[in-house]
């Protein structure tokens, strides 16, 4: 029995349907995964704040909820073989602004969720005159961008793309800055450091699924199905 | 029985008036019954709208209950996309609650129909004070929380404005009101049980009263009808048993007739008997009836007895035209006596229509009888009276002369039947004197109309003409003839004594006394007439006369018999028996034998009235002394020798040859055989055949002659000679 922990507020990675129960890329793949690995799997809905801290607890076995690779989670945490590639995008509404790179947001606002990796990319990229608005959900980064609040926001690019279609009156603009090679362009499983065994079987059958175009079916189901 | 009768007539009424009673009863229990449905109706109709007014309050309690629930959700979910299923279902589903509570709670109020999700209910407004006061409760909580709720779901879907702290003063508001329509709505619900459970309790008492009412109402009824239905059924019984004991007892046959002739199920038990078969309950009179009497009858009895039905037609008219009043039944074994049935048929009117016939039988076999006996004795005393008129109207002296005679013949006859000689030769010979001698005495009582004497004569003839067809005689066979002679001197003495009291009577008052009287009328019959001579005409003729037109009479012919010639002539008593006896049968032979009937002479052109005439030949008186001389002639067809020929060849005594060869003497002596006669068939005249035989032998035994003249078509005439 390994218990997950997952946010259930990103689309398509991990949400609800109509009657509260989880769906999303992240829950069918680690589904799929415990299929094949022979363990049965239990989800778990926490607030983004208590994904990290509820595996490190030990609360959970595992979280899959959108975490992209990154060299300090990956000495803080064990980390997975990575499963779906994920690279981060920007958005922006005003066509003006005409962004292409982490380094165009200069002098601007931008909002992201808090903690998340886009957040910390921006900072790392030591572009001056960025004003940092955290918010407490993507969605809620979303809202403000559309309201006006932030010029431009960061995300996988999957949930960007996800979301712009949901709301088709919203006219904006998506530019990815990362490439496939990036490391932190691919989303991974955090384990926590020591739970080698679990690990092993959850790399074997991501191999094996990738092989088997699996994941990509996966993604394919929410990100051109999906439309509600 | 006669309360009985009444009892019939007023059954109708009676019977309209017992059920009447039964009837009323009846709609008094089923109203009670209906009363107690319509009462159970309107409680459960009344429990039923208490029932939906505490659902639509559990409804909207549950709704509020939801509202609150979806706004914490909704708070919780901050941050969440709201067109994720999980946001867009939770705001749907605030939208609805809402909706339910803001329609619910003004129809709970006034009443009216709600869409649910099991279709349309029908609300009725709630009533109580406690439940409106509730309802003004939870109308003031809603009237707070739903602006607001209404004012986050405006915007809740547009991202682009924040919804938020709208959600927020929802969420607050809904934390109070919700909680304060629910426990509005709780007591309400509360309320309205307690009103409910009060009411079904009220409704359960009456509903229990009104059972055990309707079910007391149902014990009396049933007890008092059924004791009434028990005492009328009695009544019918013993009635029944009175009808059936009257059906047993009387003894006529009494039934019932439909349209159909079928014949009814009750019928008298003595109508078995009287119609001879016991398979009679709805049979049909016709077939029952058919070969027992006959087909005439039963087919007029058929249509008078549809007569019968028809309303138009009277009954007392149409009886008087019943076929089957005495009507003769053929039992079907036919050994028995055939009896008399008397069918009478009455209308049985049921309120003016007539429903059956009823049918009356007697056996008047025996009334029958009666009447046809007392017919028979009324016949005999005719003929006494008869007897009477003769001996009245016939002077003394024939009448003397018949009896003396008559006494004569029986003696003459008793010595015959009393002489020895049983050959068969002899026993012949004795049949044929004996058979002259009734021939002889019923020829003369014909004469004089003495019917009775005729009859007996005739009879003994009859049975005598039978011994004379038998092969074999035997000394036995004459004995029956002995009560006939006995039955003849029987009535010679009664006549003899009637005439003696007549007699009587005619004398002078002083005579009256005397009873040497009758030996005088004896003694001298006639004292105006010569002891030795008796007046023709006077004495005899016109006795002849009157005898030969009875003689016609019968015979159906129309004769004339002349005595003109008689006059002055009289008639020595030594012969004059003779003379009579043989006058009788030549007279007789002529009217029967000679004349034909009017047709067949005016055919054979000659007058219709045949003519006889006798004559007594007064001549003969002077010239020679020892013979009377009498005359019979008729101008009938002559003597048909071919006739007689043909009648000896039939007797088979003779071959034809023979027959041919026979002169007309031989013929004419044949007509004076005994038994000979050319008439086909006897009756009181003639076809005996002995006549003639008679003539002959008393011609014989005076010594006298006999000639026969005859020419045919034109007459026969008989001349007899016999010595003084």
């Amino acid at each position: 029995m390994v218990k997950v922990a997952t946010t259930g507020t990103q689309p398509p990675f991990s949400f609800q349907d109509e009657y509260g129960k989880l769906i999303g890329i992240d829950i069918d793949v680690m589904q799929a995964i415990g299929d094949d690995a022979g363990f049965a799997v239990e989800f778990y809905q926490e607030p983004w704040q208590n994904v990290f801290p509820s595996v490190l607890a030990g609360k959970r076995d595992l979280a899959i909820s959108g975490i992209s690779y990154s060299d300090q989670r990956a000495k803080d945490y064990l980390l997975s073989d990575p499963y779906l590639f994920v690279p981060s995008a920007i958005m922006y509404k005003d066509s003006k602004l005409n962004i292409q790179q982490l380094s165009d947001l200069k002098g601007l606002r931008f909002g992201g969720m808090k903690d998340a990796k886009q957040i910390n990319d921006v900072i790392a990229s030591g572009t001056p005159n960025v004003t940092i608005v955290p918010t407490k959900t993507v969605f809620l980064a979303y809202e403000k961008l559309i309201r006006g609040e932030v010029d431009a926001i960061a995300e996988d690019i999957q949930w960007l793309e996800y979301t712009a279609k949901q709301y088709p009156t919203q006219k904006v603009h998506i530019v990815p800055y990362e490439d496939e090679n990036s490391p932190p362009a691919n989303q991974v499983i955090m384990m926590n450091k020591g739970s080698d065994e679990l690990a092993q079987k959850i790399n074997k059958s991501i191999a094996k699924l990738k092989q088997t175009n699996e994941f990509v079916k996966i993604e394919q189901k929410y990100l051109n199905t999906q439309s509600p | 029985m006669s309360t009985n009768a009444t009892q019939a007539i007023s059954n109708k009424a009676v019977d309209n008036k017992r059920y009447q009673g039964l009837i009323l009863s009846i709609v008094a229990f089923l109203s009670l019954i209906a009363l107690l449905l319509a009462f159970t109706f309107y409680t459960s109709n009344l429990l039923e709208r208490n029932a939906v007014l505490m659902n639509e309050s559990n409804r909207i309690s549950n709704a509020a209950q939801a509202v609150i629930k979806d706004l914490f959700d909704l708070e919780n979910s901050y941050g969440e996309d709201m067109r994720s299923p999980h946001m867009q279902t939770v705001l749907a589903r605030l939208k609805q609650n809402s909706q339910v509570i803001s329609e619910g709670l003004p129809i709970m109020r006034s009443g009216g129909e709600i869409n649910t999700a099991t279709g349309i209910v029908k609300v009725s407004a709630a009533s109580t004070q406690t439940a409106l006061q509730n309802l003004d409760i939870a109308d003031e909580q809603w009237k707070l929380l739903n602006p607001r709720i209404q004012s986050y779901l405006e915007d809740a879907d547009d991202i682009q404005v924040d919804s938020s702290d709208k959600l927020f003063q929802a969420a607050t508001q809904a934390r109070t009101s919700s909680l304060n329509i629910n426990s509005a709505l709780d007591s309400l619900v509360a309320d309205t049980a307690s009103v409910t459970n009060k009411q079904a309790a009220t409704i359960r008492l009456i509903q229990i009263i009104g059972v055990a009412v309707i079910f007391t109402y149902f014990l009396i009824f049933v007890f008092f009808f059924v004791r009434r239905l028990r005492e009328s059924d009695e009544q019918a019984l013993s009635a029944q048993r009175e009808t059936q004991e009257i059906m047993q007892t009387v003894n006529t046959g009494l039934f019932l007739l439909n349209k159909d002739l079928k014949i009814g199920n009750q019928y008298s038990a003595a109508l078995e008997r009287i119609i001879g078969t016991n398979r009679l309950a709805g049979e049909s009179l016709s077939s029952i009836l058919r070969n027992r009497i006959s087909d005439s009858d039963l087919k007029t009895a058929e249509a008078f007895v549809e007569q019968l039905y028809n309303p138009r037609v009277k009954e007392k008219l149409v009886n008087d035209l019943n076929p089957l009043h005495k009507v003769m039944l053929h039992d079907g074994n036919g050994t028995s006596q055939s009896r008399y049935l008397d069918f009478s048929f009455s209308r049985v009117y049921d309120d003016k229509k007539i429903t059956h016939i009823l049918v009356n039988v007697n056996d008047v076999s025996d009334a029958v009888r009666l009447e046809q006996r007392l017919e028979k004795e009324r016949a005999q005393n005719d003929r006494q009276v008869e007897m009477l008129t003769t001996i009245l109207n016939v002077k003394p002296q024939v009448i003397h002369d018949f009896i003396t005679n008559t006494y004569v013949r029986i003696e003459k006859m008793n010595d015959i039947l009393k002489n020895p000689g049983s050959s068969q030769f002899e026993l012949e010979g004795k049949l044929k004197s004996i058979y002259r001698e009734m021939h002889s005495l019923k020829g003369e009582s014909s004469a004089l109309k003495l019917h009775s004497f005729t009859k007996i004569a005739s009879e003994a003839e009859d049975r005598l003409h039978s011994l004379q067809n038998q092969a074999k005689l035997s000394g036995n066979d004459f004995l029956p003839l002995t009560v006939q002679l006995d039955e003849l001197l029987n009535l010679s003495h009664t006549i003899k004594g009637l005439g003696e009291r007549i007699n009587a009577t005619q004398q002078t008052p002083n005579a009256y006394t005397d009873t040497h009287n009758t030996l005088q009328y004896q003694n001298t019959p006639n004292p105006t007439i010569n002891d030795d001579l008796m007046n023709a005409k006077e004495e005899f003729g016109d006795y002849l006369v009157e005898f030969g037109a009875d003689i016609a009479q019968r015979q159906g012919k129309n004769i004339q018999v002349d005595i003109s010639q008689m006059t002055d002539i009289y008639i020595p008593r030594s012969v004059a028996n003779g003379v009579k006896e043989v006058c009788i049968q030549l007279l007789r032979n002529a009217i029967v034998h000679g004349i034909a009937d009017s047709q067949t002479r005016i055919k054979n052109n000659k007058n219709p009235v045949g003519k006889v005439t006798i004559s007594f030949d007064t001549d003969t008186n002077a010239t020679d002394s020892r013979f009377f001389v009498f005359t019979v002639e008729d101008d009938g067809q002559g003597i048909d020798y071919d006739a007689i020929r043909e009648k000896l060849l039939n007797s088979n005594k003779y071959t034809k040859d023979q027959i041919a060869q026979f002169s007309q003497a031989q013929l004419l002596n044949a007509i004076f055989s005994s038994g000979f006669s050319t008439k086909e068939s006897a009756d009181e005249d003639g076809g005996r055949g002995v006549g003639l035989d008679i003539v002959q032998e008393r011609v014989k035994e005076y010594g006298g002659k006999i000639n026969v003249q005859s020419e045919k078509g034109q007459f026969s005439r008989f001349i007899v000679k016999l010595p003084i």
